[in-house]
């Protein structure tokens, strides 16, 4: 089974724990920087779409008056997007919550709407502002200009791929941390009521917990061609290592009836305090 | 069957698991209805939550130390990191608290020692541009030539192409030590005596720049003092380490700015309809 590991899911998230106020710790995955962006994107997008009506209103009414009008509107949206959903959706705006992103406290505790005003405005430092400078090309005259305005962006925009939570700077300041909420569903038990097969103490005390892990994840898996030829191999071994002498018959019932006295046993010594952890100790 | 049979004595996480399900249920199904756009819960529902919540957090311990299943330790930490995200969201009515955001109560005492120091670099900057313009009428069309607002512009642009980032600049630089901050109040200053001085002597000056100088002056004058706490949280943290100390100041800080900018916005807002 040491190489039945290899099954397992490998986590793709970096992960954070946080201790709550009833003193449980809580482990936090952490998106990756794409996911981030994505939503970030979808953010910027859903601001276009609402400026759309008034952008079009400018350009059918023309004149300068509707363009600085516009200027204005979108220095209104793109403040009041943001603070607005954060503070009324719990720390999720639409974007995040399409890719499954909330924004927390780091230390766990609840999170202030001051906290959302100092996180946003650093967005406008980081992001709003230099873009803003950059895109309306006629202010910038030289190189000289442009050039500390685009490492001003280039260095915001580029801090968070240099530290380990990938937090802006904007969430560096406010210490809060944007983590990934999905929503597990709960699985039935795998133990069954009774089991035909019967194992004595010793066979039982071949594995430890980290291979009925193992096999509780291959005993959930979606059932295929390569899965039952998986689970064959599985309960090949299985019938090797602890030399189970009757014939196997059907090997899903086999592994499940083993599932259930294996996690059994390793309950129960548990209670007593006898950890087995694996094969080898 | 042997006498070890495992099923005689019971599988105790089995146990666990049939006594608790209902209460998890219960409380995803809650969690599921609160978060949806959609009827909100009912005041009963509501009160029910906290305590849903304990109870699953008692069970997520319990699972941990007693239970070897692992899909139902994990479900478990996400039902309890879901509730705990629901209870903790911030609950904001936007306009009770939004007056209280901008101008909290305590930030305009806290910063008064830089306000002042703010103050007085412009004040100084103010005498210093009505005394060359005084000595030597000359300085005063160089100084407007160099003045941190282009006459050119239209106020919206101004707003936003200089005003927005240069207050941004003074509170940014505060990093630096405020220094970058101290000359732009200084120099803005400056410029600033030298207008004042134009327009006591009669001078015309068009009412948008005077507007947009003036509103530069105001914004300046409060992103100036957040940076100077900034350059302050810096160099003196007091017991606490420096980044500690940005972060503990930074929601004053940010309220400053916001206040500033909205009071750019109304300065442009009121140049762009004098122009």
């Amino acid at each position: 089974m040491s190489s039945a590991l290899d099954v397992l899911p490998r986590s793709q998230h970096k992960t954070v724990q946080i201790v709550v106020p009833e003193g449980i710790s809580l482990t936090l995955e952490l998106p990756s920087i794409g996911e981030r962006l994505a939503a970030f994107a979808l953010d910027v997008f859903a601001c276009v779409i609402g400026l759309l009506p008034i952008a079009v209103l400018t350009l059918l009414t023309g004149a300068d008056a509707g363009e600085e009008l516009l200027m204005v509107c979108i220095f209104l949206l793109r403040n009041c997007y943001f603070i607005f959903f954060e503070t009324r959706m719990g720390g999720v705006t639409p974007g995040k919550r399409v890719v499954g992103l909330c924004v927390i406290d780091q230390s766990g505790s609840k999170l202030t709407p001051q906290v959302l005003l100092v996180r946003n405005v650093m967005r406008e430092v980081e992001f709003f502002v230099p873009m803003q400078l950059l895109m309306a090309g006629d202010w910038l005259y030289s190189a000289w200009e442009v050039i500390p305005v685009v490492c001003w962006l280039g260095f915001f925009t580029a801090f968070p791929v240099f530290n380990n939570k990938h937090l802006r700077v904007g969430d560096f300041v406010a210490g809060t941390l944007v983590i990934l909420v999905p929503r597990n569903l709960l699985l039935p038990d795998l133990a069954r009521p009774d089991i035909q097969c019967a194992f004595s103490d010793a066979q039982l005390k071949m594995y430890g917990e980290e291979e009925l892990h193992v096999l509780d994840h291959v005993l959930r898996m979606e059932a295929s061609e390569a899965t039952a030829a998986l689970r064959a191999d599985v309960a090949r071994r299985i019938r090797d290592k602890i030399k189970f002498v009757p014939a196997i018959g059907d090997v899903d019932t086999f592994l499940a009836d083993f599932y259930t006295a294996q996690r059994a046993f390793l309950e129960r010594r548990r209670q007593l305090g006898k950890e087995k952890k694996n094969k080898h100790e | 069957m042997s006498g070890d049979s495992p099923v005689a004595h019971g599988l105790k996480s089995v146990d666990f698991r049939k006594s608790r399900e209902a209460s998890w249920v219960e409380l995803d199904e809650l969690l599921h209805r609160a978060t949806r756009f959609g009827r909100p819960l009912t005041s009963d529902e509501l009160m029910r939550l906290p305590m849903l919540y304990r109870t699953t957090l008692s069970s997520l311990s319990i699972a941990r130390s007693i239970a070897l299943d692992k899909s139902l330790e994990a479900y478990l930490e996400n039902l309890c990191l879901r509730t705990f995200l629901y209870l903790n969201a911030p609950r904001l009515a936007p306009d009770e608290h939004i007056l209280r955001m901008l101008f909290p109560p305590g930030a305009f005492k806290a910063l008064r020692p830089c306000m002042l120091v703010a103050l007085g670099t412009i004040v100084l900057g103010m005498v210093t541009g009505i005394c060359l313009v005084l000595r030597q009428p000359l300085w005063a069309p160089v100084l407007m030539h160099a003045s941190l607002i282009s006459q050119h512009d239209g106020p919206m642009d101004n707003l936003f192409m200089r005003i927005l980032p240069i207050s941004l600049l003074a509170t940014g630089t505060g990093l630096f030590l405020a220094l970058p901050s101290l000359v732009l109040l200084a120099w803005h200053g400056v410029v600033l005596g030298a207008v004042s001085l134009l327009l006591f002597q009669g001078a015309v000056i068009p009412a948008d720049y005077v507007l947009g100088m003036f509103t530069l002056a105001a914004t300046l004058l409060l992103c100036g003092t957040a940076g100077l706490r900034l350059g302050w949280a810096l160099l003196f943290p007091g017991p606490l380490r420096r980044m500690a100390s940005v972060v503990a100041y930074s929601s004053v800080m940010a309220c400053m700015v916001s206040s500033a900018s909205a009071i750019a916005l109304i300065g442009a807002l009121g140049a762009w309809m004098a122009s």
